[in-house]
């Protein structure tokens, strides 16, 4: 599903501390479809910058990067907006639900964006219901997001990614904004995602809970991969540099 | 993608204030600029429908002088014939051709005690159109026709009860003792006296103002030779009386005009039997008005003349008006694009959040573009339709006070303004327009944003 090979990828910085700041220098791994992995490391390693080349949001990286057998930077935007709206789903620490929109049409935002032509709004809102259901918020449905808690805002958004039914999942610590009750709610529902839908996912997180779920844990450390292996114990999903696991 | 559409709904709604405040600009601009278009096309209208039509163009012989030193001799008569009249048929975008003729002789008219109250006796300038100028135009015109050649042997009469239905008992065509029988001569008169004499001259002389239903079927005494001015009196005078049937537009602006087979009757015989067809301008009826420049110049290739009757300049000085004032209000729907561009870059910088996440479940960086301009749109569309009802409101307004309180003068209109559909067209996409220009560089920053830095932002 993803095969990542040498990735390189440096931010411009301007101002005082004009250059370049390099943050992955020769990333990589492996995953295959329907493989559950868990990406750790500490603050600023680079987890989120690697989650958007994943996702396709940054395609400035050089090296070679294929998902689903794509090699991102190679697409157009047409083509990578494509690949974001029906290959993969997004979910967030921050949630980023739309407050505007009720919590159905947050998660058939992605319908508009659909190049698979349009669906009536009864097939949209319709598909948004069944997937609230199966996230087990469906007695939120008729309600803003700005009324439901944490968790809730969570299986919305996790409703949202799933969409278009996606090979990909992509989550960005997923569980940092929410309590222990929650988060192990959330991460139950991902082990029941793969299990029933063969979902791969790939999560960025400090959970130790996650870690410890997952298939595989890779940590990136001073912007290389060390440790790819299959996720045996616990104690191995656990991130190595122990001092900087975040509350 | 019309389901874009929905989005861009909800982010009007969420941001009406926004979009209020930064459309009163437009509103403003688009106002003025729909108030000052249509006051122009009103104005125009008047100007040109009623003091200077110009769906027709009247063609005269070209005056040719041969200039020797401080000598200048006429070479060319200063009349058309009808071999000038076929020519002028066969120009492209011609519809018809209508010959003029003066009277070459001096008249005098008499009468207008129903009027005003006593008889007046002025000299008559006296023109002859041909009666197919005006077919269907003006109401009585079918009472504008040709007259029959005056009896050689009239019937004796004591009153007008003892003639025929349409004729009156008066002095014989050629005069002499007691009264016969005779026929009317139709005229129309312009409604430019009218309009002259109830907006001004009445005032002066304390006259009533005059209507023109009233003044139809009103008779006048014409003496064709005879004049006021001693020196100019012909041997032998015509008399004839004049009814009016009708006011057209087509009719001589000072004066009265008859069928022309009456003035060349008259021209004939105070002339040479040549006069019958020598004219002194022709109407050419013109297609469209937007041809008008074209056969003109068609006709002046042909060597005649086209007379300038004031048309060209008026509408030259109503579209300078126009385009002064619609320059102003660009200028005012321009400052308010810049405003619209603010208040569009704050609100994609405070909407980054929202812009990454649709970049996130797919939209295009065009589909980020299209909301934003969509947007604008909106606004645009709205605040311009805002601005026409005001215009349209402040037209109204300005054609109560007009009514109410301004005296009346020639032409006065009953409004000033003319709001086409072209115009409200125009307008709103004046107004859509300059809204999308001010938010074309914040659509594209919104577009070009970089939708990993909010969305994975700490
Ligand atoms: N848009 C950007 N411009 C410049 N530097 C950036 C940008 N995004 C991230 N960085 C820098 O790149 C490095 C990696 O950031 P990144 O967000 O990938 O870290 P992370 O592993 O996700 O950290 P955290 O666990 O705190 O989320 C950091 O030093 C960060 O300051
Ligand atoms: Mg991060």
């Amino acid at each position: 599903m993803i095969r990542a090979r040498g990735i390189h990828k440096s931010y411009r910085l301007a101002g005082a501390r004009a250059g370049e700041l390099p943050v992955l220098r020769g990333v990589d791994f492996d995953v295959g479809a329907g493989e559950f992995t868990a990406v750790v490391g500490r603050s600023g390693s680079g987890k989120s910058t690697l989650l958007a080349l994943l996702g396709g949001l940054d395609t400035d990286y050089s090296g070679e990067l294929k998902v689903a057998g794509k090699e991102l930077r190679a697409l157009s935007d047409a083509e990578l907006s494509a690949y974001r709206n029906a290959t993969i789903g997004f979910v967030f620490q921050a949630f980023h639900l739309l407050d505007h929109l009720s919590c159905e049409d947050n998660v058939a935002l992605p319908a508009l964006f659909s190049v698979q032509g349009k669906e009536s709004k009864d097939v949209r809102l319709g598909r948004a219901r069944e997937l609230m259901e199966m996230v087990g918020i469906s007695d939120k449905c008729g309600t803003r997001p700005s009324t439901l808690s944490g968790g809730q805002k969570q299986r919305l958004a996790i409703a949202r990614a799933l969409y278009h039914k996606p090979q990909l999942l992509i989550c960005d610590e997923p569980t940092g904004n929410l309590d222990s009750a929650s988060a192990s709610a959330i991460i139950a529902l991902f082990r029941k995602l793969r299990d029933e839908s063969g979902v791969t996912l790939t999560i960025v997180t400090h959970d130790p809970t996650i870690a410890a779920a997952a298939d595989r844990v890779i940590e990136i450390r001073d912007g290389v991969v060390e440790l790819g292996g299959v996720n045996t114990s616990a104690a191995s999903a656990a991130p190595s540099g122990d001092e900087e696991v975040r509350p | 993608m019309s389901s874009l559409g929905a989005i861009v709904r909800g982010n009007l709604r969420n941001n009406a204030i926004h979009f209020a405040l930064a459309s009163v600009g437009v509103i403003v601009g688009i106002a003025a600029f729909a108030f000052f278009l249509a006051l122009g096309a009103g104005v125009r209208q008047v100007v040109l429908g009623k003091i200077f039509p110009l769906d027709q163009l009247e063609v005269i012989a070209k005056s040719m002088t041969l200039d020797v030193g401080p000598v200048s001799l006429g070479l060319a008569s200063d009349v058309l014939d009808e071999s000038a009249a076929q020519q002028l048929r066969g120009v492209a975008g011609v519809r018809g051709v209508f010959p003029k003729m003066k009277l070459t002789a001096p008249a005098i008219g008499l009468g207008g005690k129903e009027i005003i109250g006593n008889d007046i006796r002025t000299e008559l300038i006296v023109d002859g159109i041909d009666p197919a100028l005006v077919e269907g135009e003006v109401a009585g015109a079918e009472l504008f026709r040709d007259v029959p050649e005056p009896s050689k042997t009239p019937t004796a009469c004591a009153d007008d009860s003892a003639c025929g239905k349409d004729m009156y008992c008066g002095k014989p065509y050629q005069g002499g003792p007691g009264k016969v029988c005779r026929d009317y001569v139709p005229v129309l008169a312009s409604p430019h006296m009218l309009e002259i004499y109830n907006g001004s001259l009445r005032r002066a002389y304390n006259l009533p103002r005059l209507n023109p239903d009233f003044l139809v079927g009103v008779s006048l005494e014409m003496r064709v030779g005879a004049s006021m001015v001693q020196a100019a009196e012909k041997d032998q005078l015509l008399y004839d009386r004049l009814k009016l049937v009708g006011f057209s537009d087509k009719a001589v602006p000072l004066g009265v005009t008859m069928p022309l087979s009456q003035v060349a009757r008259y021209n004939v015989h105070f002339g040479t039997p040549e006069a019958a067809t020598r004219y002194h301008s022709i109407i050419v009826k013109i297609e469209g008005k937007d041809q008008v420049a074209a056969v003109a110049k068609k006709i002046e290739e042909l060597g005649f003349e086209v007379t300038d009757g004031g048309a060209e300049q008026a509408g030259f000085l109503i579209s300078v008006f126009v385009l002064v004032f619609s320059l102003l209000s660009t200028i005012i729907v321009g400052i308010a694009a810049v405003n619209i561009m603010h208040v569009f870059f704050m609100l994609v910088y405070e909407r980054q959040r929202e812009i990454g996440i649709m970049r996130a479940v797919g939209a295009r960086r065009s589909d980020i573009q299209r909301i934003i301009l969509g947007e604008a749109a909106s606004v645009g569309l709205v605040a311009g339709a805002i601005g026409v009802g005001l215009a349209y409101g402040a037209s109204r307004v300005f054609d109560y006070v007009s009514a109410r309180h301004l005296p009346d003068f020639p032409y006065k209109p009953e409004t000033y303004f003319a709001f086409s559909f072209d115009l409200v067209a125009l307008a709103l996409g004046f107004a859509a327009g300059f809204c999308v220009l001010g938010a074309w560089l914040p659509a594209r920053r919104a577009a070009r944003m970089d939708p990993a830095a909010v969305l994975t932002g700490r």
